[in-house]
């Protein structure tokens, strides 16, 4: 299939968005690597000396890393974390704080273990920390009879707070709900990566269409990029801040309930903030607090732990607006190049705002160096939808050398 | 020049010799351009160095950080008579990249505003990422000269 549709280039600020979220994803090694230590963990919890050798019935990632939208929990070190469903042949009801312990025995193993030393015991996961930083959380869960498929209890517990309970869960079927609900958008594939491809010099490929199967999940549509944006943007906000962050899946989940997404990504990162800062700004109204539910199994709350109190809806609603101003900001006429550096690194850190517009003015100067820069006629430089539609009356100049720190002689 | 950059004034001429002023606005921001140019005689010898058009950025003036790459001011040639004001560095005369026969409009005007759009770049990042290079030995000793040509 050819699609007839003449695709533009994306705008200054949708391929400074474009190459921000380039540098926040997992890259394609990153991603591999990521799946051979969730599968070498969970072949670890099966081996024969195992206390859980045998009762391992499935493991797959859940989370971010099944809808495409997991980025980097460090940008700067190109660090990530992985949340990965580990289904054990256990009763649902089993007491979760032996769960938990048995787990991280079978992963922490003897000294002298591939993993011993490196586990941690969570409230509801065992965390294993790689020595790259990588983190992989392996979450337990039992299946429920009489259920939709795959959805089991999780297993809570608490020592320091006496918590311990069960909760009802599906990550498989949110993630499975979540990608069939966001549809391939062929514009937006084809936009991101003719981005890739002119920002990092790479020689255009043979004409492809991208195709579902073939384009990585991480940038089927502006939907899927704007999530990973609007993640870095809260992890960046949340730094220096005590208490919870407002979960990734409860994001994911509010942003299905908006309309098409725009093949725009200023324009659909702003779409999904103005949606939920509006949910939140009706509920910080009414002094309750937002529930968010899995689509694919009510019972399961993705709200249980945040936002918790209406002060916390009113600290992201915040962030939220701030986010929608300063892109609103970054694609306005009046922003210069130091500003909108300001603005990236404001929103997205230094590492990806850096990365972002160096790759635009890399990008430019190669268009420069093969003579393809167009000019308005005050003298702007033209790039996306307007290169294309002020073709006529723009100026081309050829190639030159920039020479200089000598004086021009007498 | 009027046709392709309406924002170009004259504001100096007689026989041989121009003023233009404009202003340029390669990203968002304008920048008052003044570009100098005296046609040279068909009998002088002359070198692509000494007749190029001088191009001088008058408002606001080109910062100075000499702790940036390529600093303190990136691709100029030095102004004895006026410091603040350098004239840009366009194009490779010891490789003829420009010659009197080129329209100004269709190479100083944006190979000007492509030097403001990486100044920009340069403010942004502290490093030039709009390429270049500067005269060899030779060519600075005047061992591989910019070439003589003749005038059109």
């Amino acid at each position: 299939m050819t699609y007839q549709t003449p695709i533009l280039p994306p705008s200054t600020a949708d391929a400074l968005l474009m190459d921000v979220a380039r540098r926040i994803q997992l890259s394609p090694t990153k991603h591999d690597e990521a799946e051979q230590h969730y599968q070498a963990l969970c072949t670890h919890v099966d081996r024969p000396d195992s206390p859980l050798h045998g009762k391992v019935i499935a493991c797959y990632p859940g989370g971010s890393f099944a809808t495409g939208t997991a980025i980097a929990s460090r940008v700067s070190k190109d660090q990530h974390d992985v949340d990965v469903v580990i289904e054990l042949d256990i009763l649902p009801n089993s007491e979760p704080s032996g769960v938990l312990a048995t787990l991280f025995v079978a992963i922490n193993g003897e000294e002298g273990c591939r993993y011993h030393g490196r586990v941690t015991l969570n409230s509801r996961c065992v965390t294993v920390t790689y020595e790259d930083g990588t983190r992989v959380d392996l979450m337990p869960i039992a299946r429920l009879d009489h259920a939709p498929l795959k959805a089991g209890y999780l297993f809570h517990w608490r020592r320091e707070a006496a918590e311990t309970y069960h909760k009802p869960v599906n990550p498989w079927g949110f993630a499975d709900h979540f990608n069939r609900e966001v549809a391939f958008d062929p514009v937006f594939a084809t936009m991101f990566d003719a981005r890739r491809q002119i920002a990092d010099g790479v020689v255009a490929k043979a004409e492809t269409d991208p195709l579902p199967g073939r384009v990585p999940l991480s940038e089927k549509s502006s939907r899927v990029v704007a999530l990973q944006l609007l993640k870095r943007n809260r992890d960046v906000r949340y730094r220096s801040r005590d208490g919870r962050k407002p979960p990734s899946v409860v994001l994911a989940a509010m942003a299905l309930d908006i309309g098409p997404a725009h093949s725009g990504l200023v324009d659909e990162v702003i779409n999904i903030a103005s949606h939920i800062s509006g949910q939140l700004q009706d509920h910080i109204r009414r002094f309750d607090t937002l529930i968010v539910r899995n689509p694919s199994f009510p019972e399961d709350i993705f709200t249980d732990r945040w936002p918790g109190d209406v002060a916390a809806q009113h600290v992201y609603m915040r962030d939220l607006d701030h986010l929608q101003r300063q892109l609103g900001r970054l694609r306005s006429d009046n922003a210069n190049l130091t500003e909108m550096r300001t603005i990236l690194d404001d929103l997205f850190g230094e590492t990806a705002a850096g990365f972002a517009v160096e790759r635009f003015l890399d990008a430019s100067r190669r268009e420069a160096e093969r003579g393809a820069m167009r000019f308005g006629t005050t003298g702007r430089i033209l790039t996306g939808a307007p290169a294309i539609v002020g073709a006529a009356t723009s100026t081309v100049a050829r190639a030159s050398t920039n020479m200089g720190g000598v004086c021009i002689p007498d | 020049m009027a046709e392709r950059w309406p924002g170009f004034k004259v504001i100096e001429r007689d026989d041989r010799y121009a003023v233009w002023q404009g202003r340029l606005q390669p990203l968002q921001r304008y920048y008052t351009v003044r570009i100098g140019y005296r046609v040279p005689l068909a009998i002088e010898a002359f070198s692509l160095l000494q007749v190029q058009p001088r191009v001088q950025v008058v408002d606001p003036v080109l910062e100075h950080h000499s702790d940036y790459e390529e600093g303190p001011i990136p691709h100029v040639y030095m102004n004895r008579d006026e410091p603040r004001l350098p004239y840009l560095c366009l194009f490779d005369a010891y490789n003829r990249e420009w010659t009197p026969s080129d329209l100004l409009a269709a190479t100083t005007v944006p190979w000007s505003s492509r030097y403001l759009f990486f100044y920009e770049g340069w403010l942004a990042m502290k490093t030039w990422r709009g390429g270049g290079r500067h005269p060899t030995r030779e060519e600075r000793n005047g061992i591989a000269t910019d070439k003589a040509i003749a005038a059109v």
